[in-house]
């Protein structure tokens, strides 16, 4: 329930700046080990939870987003790694990470300027972050 | 013929709560941005990252459990 109020909190914070131009994307994952069965879509009203124009939501079951970013904050120096949150599984889950303007994922993710969990707890701090 | 009409009207009851519910759906997820249902690739996920990248972003990881 948590991750679904951090959705809530991110759809705040678009609607606080407003105009501002500025990317969202909500990766919606499962936490735990990754299903090897198919998983039935995403329900409607936890979709509606973002509604900014600015923002784009995608669902990775098979939580590749988690292990592109877990494998960069290991190889990549500098990452804010603190700021990942796991489960027991390693799943990066409850976490938001920012990234500067310019910042292109080729074939690793970049290195973001911030990376902070639980989400509905550190939007002060996105904030802080979004230039 | 009242129970044929009492059966009439609950079809007709049930359509019309199917189509709501068909038009709600539509008009909740117009209303967002892009949104994608079907399980993303990370090529999805690099697009899907590097449209704007003129702007900051913000990803966020979360669980709709």
């Amino acid at each position: 329930m948590t991750c679904v109020r951090g959705a809530s909190a991110l759809e705040d914070l678009l609607k606080a700046l407003p105009g501002k131009p500025v990317a969202a994307l909500v990766i919606w994952e499962t936490v735990g080990p990754a299903p090897s069965v198919a998983l039935p879509p995403l329900r409607t009203r936890v979709l509606a939870r973002v509604r900014d124009p600015r923002a784009a939501q995608l669902w990775d079951p098979r939580q590749l987003v988690s292990s592109a970013l877990r494998e960069a904050a290991a190889t990549q120096a500098g990452w804010p790694a603190r700021g990942l949150h796991t489960d027991s599984s390693g799943t990066i889950w409850d976490t938001v990470l920012v990234f500067p303007p310019g910042s292109r994922w080729t074939d690793a993710p970049p290195k973001p300027v911030y990376a902070g969990s639980l989400v509905e707890d550190v939007m002060d701090e996105v904030r802080k972050n979004l230039h | 013929m009242p129970r044929r009409r009492a059966i009439a009207a609950a079809v007709a009851i049930a359509l019309a709560a199917l189509l709501g519910a068909f038009a709600w759906h539509r008009s909740e997820l117009s209303r967002s941005g892009d949104v994608r249902l079907e399980s993303a690739s990370l090529d999805d996920v690099r697009a899907a990252f590097n449209a704007r990248p003129g702007e900051p972003r913000v990803v966020a990881l979360l669980s709709p459990d």
